[in-house]
């Protein structure tokens, strides 16, 4: 993994010495609140319902062995023993001490961590593939160039104070698991006809209240001016961006109130002013960076026949948790954050202890994050995945739910969110007390329910096969349910089924709705090919049937 | 107010002009009313400054702005970021070689980020820590 430079690291350790001093003058009453809150943000510490919530980064969703042990002693000692991961790969610690940040920015400077533009409206922590360098079907690593972007988005001076946040996502493979489309820039590397690197930009994508996909900014932009572009893409928005409204202030608002064709205009004139001044085209930077990814696996010849193994768990573990690796002997491994015995996403401080171990024991002592909220172990030697799948089912991270309906996003919801008007985690036991039977889920096949708190839609649900979003009308909770969304390659909006559910009724319309899609479904149609196939309508007349 | 200054504090009191006030050096501008008096404005025998604001369109200063000895950038609130993409056009695109100010809510934990675009002089109060200034300067010393 990327090897920290001097700079990066003297940078990191400025920043924590700052944060401390910034706090130091706000309990001293020199600093306000309203510009503490903006400086706070900024080092990813929100102030939730009952604590402030730290979000450290964790970029390109890359953990070594010893970033984990150490996210681990921070759960336990200035948490309550768990750490949770977001969707874009980042873990969060929900009930920190405002006092004690600073030592936890500096335990994490320590082993080259930080939690620097996790949150405020500057350029976040920059996601990709959590299959990358593993996956068979890549064009080029992403994550060096995700480096490459973060060395100039960190900091970036003009940048720290846009309209409103600001999400970047790079995919390098043929099948998009970095959800770039929903994303505020999505790169697509690819290569040409020539075999040369390049972008294919996407802009304007996002959730939250008002959903949009992104849409072609550059089809084919060469690599020697992906920061000249992406600054001068930047700064049409922190110019042009609305400020004076909120919820009207992402780069998606602009782009769909002018239009992409305008606002392409837009970018390539400022393009032509300004490309000679931005940040110059480093080939030798960005082929170190490269260097530093690159995972020189041994050879190995390891195999599993599937219809010799004995051990029935192991073996649906082995279905439907592990994917196959680019190079022969090694498997991928998915690493479940869904026990039903847990709040989705919540690992805790021994299970980290456990999976690090794990990770030097049998992947290269590196620890992926995913979009999911589950963990990668990437390179397994396939040899050794029934002792691997033994030690995780022992601190109950082998549930072999991975892509299956148990697999849900969540938000925090009511429980930790002052901003939530649903109890997420709430809804996520009722659906995992319904859904128990394991062949049922696998029958099922790859089906995606999200649940979102409220309209800031956290946990993605315009893009679940079945999303579902809290509502509050006069002080009760109610559930609008979403059908048909998709993130990946051909990423799409979900419909409304229609209107919201009350909280005692959201686990048997999710089941209302499988029935159909059950019922209906040809061959091996997933649930968006029935959707299309047969209409909403079908769905509708189920649901609000049974209901009446 | 006053102006940090090289590391010091230019006590000399600059004001904001109004368009009933009368033309006078140590006065901001906005370019509106600049260009309402241009030539008075040029005729004063001793500093002035046209304060571009976060909506001005660069392109419609005229060209002896551009080599006029100052130019300010107002921030009207600290979170407003506009004029950071101004101060980095106007250094790199239109050439800007003179001072440029910073003006409205300059807030010591911005400069730094302030002086990296380019911006070379800081409104600020008249009794702030001029030492926990500078030393915000330099706070982030690798950052380029």
């Amino acid at each position: 993994m990327y090897q920290y430079q001097s700079v990066d690291r003297a940078l990191v350790q400025q920043r924590v010495d700052q944060f401390r001093d910034q706090l130091n003058r706000f309990n001293a009453g020199e600093l306000g609140e309203d510009e503490f809150k903006q400086l706070r943000l900024r080092n990813g510490v929100y102030v939730q319902l009952h604590a402030p919530m730290l979000r450290v980064a964790i970029p390109y969703g890359l953990l070594s062995s010893q970033q984990l042990r150490t996210l681990a002693g921070v759960g336990s000692k200035w948490d309550r023993g768990f750490g949770h991961m977001t969707t874009r790969q980042n873990m969060q610690f929900n009930w920190i001490e405002m006092d004690n940040i600073p030592d936890v920015l500096q335990t994490l400077a320590d082993v080259d961590m930080h939690a620097i533009q996790t949150s405020g409206n500057c350029i976040r922590n920059v996601t990709t593939d959590p299959l990358a360098g593993a996956a068979g079907d890549e064009f080029e690593d992403p994550r060096p160039w995700c480096e490459y972007i973060r060395q100039w988005a960190n900091f970036h001076p003009e940048f720290n104070w846009l309209p409103r946040k600001f999400k970047i996502a790079v995919s390098g493979a043929s099948k998009d698991r970095a959800a770039v489309a929903v994303h505020d820039i999505g790169l697509r590397i690819f290569h040409n006809d020539e075999g040369e690197v390049r972008f294919r930009v996407l802009v304007g994508g996002g959730l939250g209240r008002t959903p949009h996909i992104a849409q072609v900014l550059h089809e084919s932009l060469p690599p020697e001016h992906l920061l000249s572009y992406l600054e001068a893409t930047i700064r049409v928005y922190n110019l042009a961006g609305r400020r004076d409204n909120i919820y009207k202030a992402r780069i998606k608002i602009l782009v769909n109130a002018i239009g992409i064709d305008s606002f392409r205009d837009q970018v390539n004139a400022e393009w032509a002013k300004s490309r000679a001044f931005a940040p110059a085209w480093e080939p030798e930077r960005v082929q170190q960076i490269q260097a530093d990814f690159a995972v020189d696996l041994p050879a190995r010849t390891g195999e599993l026949n599937l219809a010799e193994i004995k051990n029935i768990s192991f073996k649906g573990w082995l279905s439907q948790n592990t994917q196959p690796h680019k190079q022969a002997g090694y498997t991928v491994v998915s690493v479940s954050l869904k026990s039903p015995r847990r709040p989705a996403g919540d690992i805790t401080s021994e299970q980290m202890q456990a999976l690090a171990d794990l990770a030097d024991q049998h992947s290269q002592g590196e620890i992926r994050a995913t979009h999911d909220q589950n963990l990668v172990l990437a390179h397994v030697p396939t040899e050794e995945l029934e002792n691997l799948y033994e030690a995780l089912h022992a601190v109950d991270l082998a549930e072999a739910n991975i892509g299956t309906l148990a697999d849900m996003i969540i938000c925090p919801g009511m429980d930790y969110c002052s901003l939530a008007n649903a109890s997420s985690i709430a809804i996520w036991d009722q659906i995992n007390a319904r859904f128990t039977n394991l062949d049922y889920l696998h029958d099922l096949g790859d089906i995606k329910i999200r649940v979102s708190g409220c309209m800031n839609a956290c946990a993605h649900h315009h893009v679940a096969d079945i999303g579902v979003l809290g509502v509050e009308k006069k002080g009760i909770e109610w559930y609008q349910l979403t059908l048909g969304g998709h993130s990946g390659d051909g990423a799409r909006i979900g419909k409304r089924l229609g209107p919201a559910v009350a909280k005692s009724d959201v686990a048997q319309t999710v089941d209302d709705v499988l029935a159909v899609y059950l019922a209906q479904r040809e061959q091996e149609e997933s649930f968006v090919e029935t959707l299309d196939r047969i209409g909403i309508s079908a769905f509708q007349e189920k649901i609000y049937a049974t209901a009446a | 107010m006053p102006l940090l200054r090289n590391g010091e504090i230019d006590h000399t009191v600059w004001s904001h002009h109004s368009l009933e006030g009368k033309v006078d050096t140590h006065q901001f501008v906005t370019l509106q009313d600049y260009l309402a008096q241009s030539q008075t404005w040029q005729a004063l025998d001793g500093p002035w400054t046209v304060e571009v604001q976060p909506d001005d369109d660069l392109d419609d200063l005229p060209k002896e702005l551009l080599t006029h000895q100052h130019l300010a950038i107002v921030f009207p609130v600290f979170t407003d970021g506009r004029g950071y993409s101004h101060a980095r056009q106007l250094r790199h695109f239109y050439d800007y070689k003179g001072e440029l100010i910073a003006t409205g809510d300059v807030r010591r934990d911005q400069i730094d980020f302030m002086a990296r675009v380019g911006i070379d002089s800081f409104e600020c109060s008249a009794d702030v820590d001029v030492a926990d200034w500078n030393k915000a300067l330099i706070e982030l010393r690798v950052a380029s």
